[in-house]
This record gives structure tokens, sequence and C-alpha cells, in this order.
């Protein structure tokens, strides 16, 4: 059955007095529809990652048949490519994390699920989610602010 | 709240250390299970709720990202990689694989130093 994705934040508590605070993102399943979500705040902009994703993972599978060679390379280079392209939109101050997951659409269940402590005035994530016929992939871009 | 002061200079992450903690996290959710589709939101979940506790004890300045997949053996294949933008020199991160007769488990930990 289909999840329902806000991207809301649930559960923010204090950690350690300095302003740390966890962030709880909802868990991405592989679902029939295409699906994007965003965490909160701070200067990253949500929109052009978004637009990155969507770019980089379509290009990449769109017409793709599930192999695992070529799948093991496209992860990397799905990981690779957003990573560059967000860090051209050239946003300062802000360290990138980029996951990438690709895989075979075999009827099996696949539950992916993030964490994270941050400070959620400024640290933000993005989440976009593919499939076609064959084969599905999960990519998850954290954005970091420091100081 | 006690005062914190670290030195910069040797802030390096141990990847080692990060490996054990949530090899045992694993390890002491998906231990002894079989899949279960209505538990996996909660085993994903546990996994990286206790990972991230057991990090934050080993008191060191960095913000973490901890991701979780699981997934039902059947044969079919998954794939996962990463790509960061970040100071090498005090940020790192590490990867567990795990494995039982019924699922996969892949757990990523991302730490990113702050500078106080």
């Amino acid at each position: 059955g289909s999840r329902e994705h806000g991207g809301k934040e649930a559960g923010n508590r204090n950690e350690a007095g300095n302003g740390m605070r966890r962030a709880c993102p909802a868990p991405s399943t592989a679902s029939p529809q295409l699906r994007a979500m965003e965490g909160p705040g701070g200067r990253f902009p949500a929109a052009a990652v978004q637009e990155i994703l969507r770019e980089a993972v379509g290009s990449a599978l769109r017409e793709r048949r599930y192999r695992p060679g070529p799948c093991r390379e496209a992860a990397r280079d799905i990981a690779e490519v957003v990573k560059a392209r967000v860090k051209a939109l050239g946003v300062p101050r802000y360290k990138i994390v980029v996951v990438a997951h690709v895989g075979q659409l075999g009827g099996q269940s696949l539950q992916v699920a993030s964490r994270c402590l941050w400070d959620p005035q400024s640290d933000t994530f993005s989440s976009y989610v593919f499939q076609n016929t064959s084969l599905f992939a999960v990519t998850n871009v954290y954005g970091v602010y420091f100081e | 709240m006690e005062e914190f002061h670290p030195h910069n200079d040797e802030m390096i992450f141990n990847a080692d250390e990060a490996h054990n903690i949530v090899k045992e996290c694993i390890e002491s959710v998906l231990g002894k299970a079989d899949y279960n589709q209505n538990k996996v939101n909660q085993w994903t979940a546990a996994i990286v709720e206790q990972s991230l506790t057991h990090l934050v004890k080993l008191g060191k300045t960095y913000k973490y990202i901890v991701t979780c997949a699981v997934m039902q053996r059947s044969g079919a294949g998954l794939h996962t990689a990463s790509s960061c933008f970040w100071d090498t020199t005090t940020d790192g991160t590490c990867t567990v694989r795990w494995e039982n007769r019924t699922m996969n488990c892949i757990v990523n930990v991302f730490a990113v130093a702050i500078i106080l």
C-alpha cells in the first residue's frame, strides 16, 4: 500500500543543549508514483535540488532494464552527478551528502529510513523516488550547514 | 550543561568505532527476526535511532546522518552508492552490510564536523 509522505519532522528534541535537534525524515518506499519529499529550512535551494534529482535519475535510468553491472554503475553515477550539480549551485557554507539506491523490481519489499542529528533551522534533505517496469531508485540529498 | 572543548586538529572520524556501534545495533534489532512487512518500519527506525544515540554518546562534535535500508531477500539486486562534498580531514563515513536468511540490511553513517 502507499504511504503518505509529508516531509514533516516528528519528535524534535534538544540534544546536549547546544541547539542540535533530531530531525526524523519520513521513510521512503518505492511506489507507483514519482514521489518528491523535502525537509525544512535554511538557505538550501530545495526546488533546484529536486530538479537536479529528477533530471539526473531520469536520464540515468529511464529506458533501462535492471542488470547488475550497469545498475551498480548507475548508482555510482547518479550519486556523483547529483553531488557535482548540487555543488555547482554554489550555496555557500553547505556540505553535501548524496545517497543513491538502485534495485531490481522483484516483488520484494524495501524500506529505506534515515534519521539525522543536526540543526533543523539550517540543515535539510531532499528525496526522490523513481520506478519503471524493471527497476527502482531512491535518492536522498542531505545539505548540512557549517559555520 | 557541560563545557566541551574539542581540539579540531585532532578530530578525525573513527570509522571502525562507528562500524562496531552500528553492527551491534543491527544485531540487536534484526538478529533473530525473519522478514516481516508489518515490522520493517519500526525496525529501520529502531536501528537508525539506536545508532544515532550511541554515536552521540561518543561526545564528538559531529552532525550525523544515518541511513538504513532493509530489503527482503528474494534474489533481487540492490546497489547503493554515495558521494559527498565536505572536509575530508574531519568528516567521514562508514557503511555496514548485514544479512540473515530472510533479509539484507545496509546502514550508512555520515559524520559532518561542526567547527566551534
